[in-house]
């Protein structure tokens, strides 16, 4: 065994003593979006059971989207955030929320792993909140969603933003998301500041697609086992917000569980955000605004540290621990940095509120790569009832995406955590659009095109086998030769 | 933590509770490269996906699967024979 592999088994062994002694297992925490409940099998056959029900009581499950739009500025939506246990023994005040009035809301669930694969179990942990929600007949939108696992007993609770919308102004959009991570780089100290940097830019990542990024603010979701670790990742927050010029929304926090990092963002945007999918034309081309597959080397790095057959075989086909760790930590820092630069851009090809969406100038819909991978063009094709054809799949390490893949490390290693945009444009504009993407800085590629409308189809080429080994999701798509 | 332990002559319980991707595989991993060829491995485990990439990781490097079930609600047992 050479010295370095030794050397980094040992700084390992630091860091898992570092986190054991802040109360965590930094190796029982997911890396970056990895954490999520399956959307597919899970969240929406249980929402689908209950949504008539609360539906009827006024509360309504807005379609997905990668964040809320709500038609009214940022100055005129108050956030409230309350935590609540989930399940037959919820703590919801209906009186207090019948009080507030709000009219949107926004909402993070967090559930024991064991009952995440199971819609029934979910919709029974959920539908007691949600029926309480309903029934204080307040017309009232539940605008984004999103539901993570944890791998410890009694760590669940639902936390809600609500939010209360004063003007409604039809000129100004305010957009809104929320998103939590347990750890970026478990490699890393939990009070890096690229932790919180990567977990909150990561929840404006789906802000910043829509076109907002005007007065940003941020209300934290931060906990950590003890009050030193807590303060910390306060501090953390509070520099970020400084260093980027957000404003920070001190807010109720969970005081309770394990290490999570992420926010409710809210930005404003004068521009009608890229939702036309109505008005989706055959032709059209699909831009990725850099490569994707972020957690591949990091999951890779981390495999061979703790498994030295992995690290051999590693070894063997040419690639060695130094490179692994420093291509680690650029995508460690990678994933830290807001992507500001992308709303501007996109927003340059939006129409003003109000205006009509030019075919010929503007960009039609977005979204970004997360913790599905390349799935969430398959959900997009959903979105615009339309068939896509990809004939590039741009990753930023292929070798490690490939790499994961073939050990089973990841089941797609095409995810990512503040990943690359996809944007659906008119070929009139991809020329200008990829030279604006490449002025600031980023690393455009056409991936693919609309080929059809009125049936939902991704086809992709044979060689996504090698990054993805996830059957629910190679069953979505079409393989072509 | 996770949990190694010998269970009978040729016979080891692997526990991964409380772990999610990619660390059951490489637990698993772990533990059959200090198994005997035609020993029992039986893998414990929470994490939903590694019903999935258990039993492919294991067949990938030449192990035999011989059971995988659900023992309760979110807990699944792999029983695994080292190839």
């Amino acid at each position: 065994m050479k010295p370095i592999y030794e050397y980094k088994v040992k700084q390992l062994k630091e860091m898992v003593k570092r986190y054991e002694d802040l109360g965590l297992n930094p190796l029982s925490l997911a890396t970056g979006c990895a954490v999520k409940v399956d959307l597919l099998r899970v969240v929406y056959p249980a929402l689908r059971r209950i949504n008539k029900e609360i539906g009827e009581k006024g509360l309504r499950i807005l379609p997905r989207e990668d964040a809320d739009i709500i038609p009214a500025r940022d100055d005129g939506v108050e956030i409230y955030r309350r935590i609540y246990r989930l399940g037959a023994q919820t703590d919801i005040n209906q009186d207090e929320i019948t009080r507030l009035k709000p009219n949107r809301c926004i909402v993070l669930v967090q559930i024991y792993q064991r009952y995440a694969d199971d819609p029934d179990k979910f919709r029974e942990l959920i539908e007691p909140v949600y029926l309480k929600l309903a029934s204080t007949n307040l017309d009232l939108y539940l605008g984004k969603g999103h539901s993570i696992a944890t791998p410890f007993e009694n760590d669940d609770f639902i936390l809600i933003d609500f939010l209360k919308v004063y003007s409604n102004k039809k000129n100004i959009y305010s957009i809104v998301n929320n998103d939590t991570i347990h750890i970026v780089d478990p490699t890393s100290p939990p009070s890096d500041f690229r932790q919180v940097a990567g977990a909150i830019s990561n929840a404006l990542n789906d802000v910043f697609i829509l076109g907002g990024y005007r007065n940003i603010k941020i209300a934290p979701v931060i906990n950590a086992p003890n009050e030193d670790l807590r303060n910390n990742l306060w501090e953390s927050v509070a520099s970020y917000c400084r260093k980027y010029g957000f404003e920070l929304l001190d807010v109720e926090q969970p005081n309770k569980g394990r290490l999570l990092l992420g926010a409710t963002v809210i930005a404003y945007t004068e521009k009608e955000p890229p939702v036309f999918y109505d008005k989706v034309k055959p032709g059209m081309k699909i831009v990725a605004s850099r490569p994707f597959g972020e957690l591949a080397p990091i999951n890779v790095y981390l495999a061979s540290i703790l498994n030295k057959n992995i690290y051999n075989e590693l070894e063997k086909l040419g690639y060695d621990l130094s490179t692994l760790e420093k291509n680690k930590d650029m995508i460690f820092d990678l994933i830290s940095r807001p992507n500001i630069g992308i709303a501007k851009v996109i927003s340059k090809y939006l129409p003003d509120v109000g205006e009509e969406y030019s075919p010929e100038e503007n960009i039609l819909a977005c979204t970004d790569v997360t913790g599905p991978g390349i799935y969430v063009l398959y959900e997009l094709a959903e979105r615009l009832n339309a068939r896509i054809d990809i004939d590039v799949i741009p990753l930023l390490h292929p070798f490690y995406s490939k790499f994961a893949t073939k050990n089973y490390l990841m089941l797609n290693s095409t995810a990512g955590t503040n990943g690359s945009h996809i944007m659906v444009v008119p070929s009139t504009i991809v020329e200008d659009l990829i030279g604006n993407l490449k002025r600031s800085g980023f690393q455009p590629y056409v991936i693919g095109e609309i080929k059809e409308i009125g049936k939902v189809e991704l086809r992709v080429g044979k060689e996504i086998k090698n990054y993805i080994s996830d059957k629910r999701i190679l069953n979505k798509l079409t393989i072509t030769p | 933590m996770v949990k190694f332990s010998k269970k009978n002559e040729k016979s080891y319980i692997l526990d991964v509770t409380g772990y999610t991707c990619p660390y059951p595989v490489i637990y698993m991993k772990n533990a059959l490269s200090r198994l005997k060829k035609g020993d029992l491995l039986e893998v414990i485990f929470d994490n939903p996906p590694s019903c999935e990439t258990l039993p492919e990781a294991a067949k990938e490097d030449g192990h035999e699967v011989i059971s995988l079930e659900k023992v309760s609600p979110g807990l699944w047992r792999l029983l695994i024979k080292r190839g």
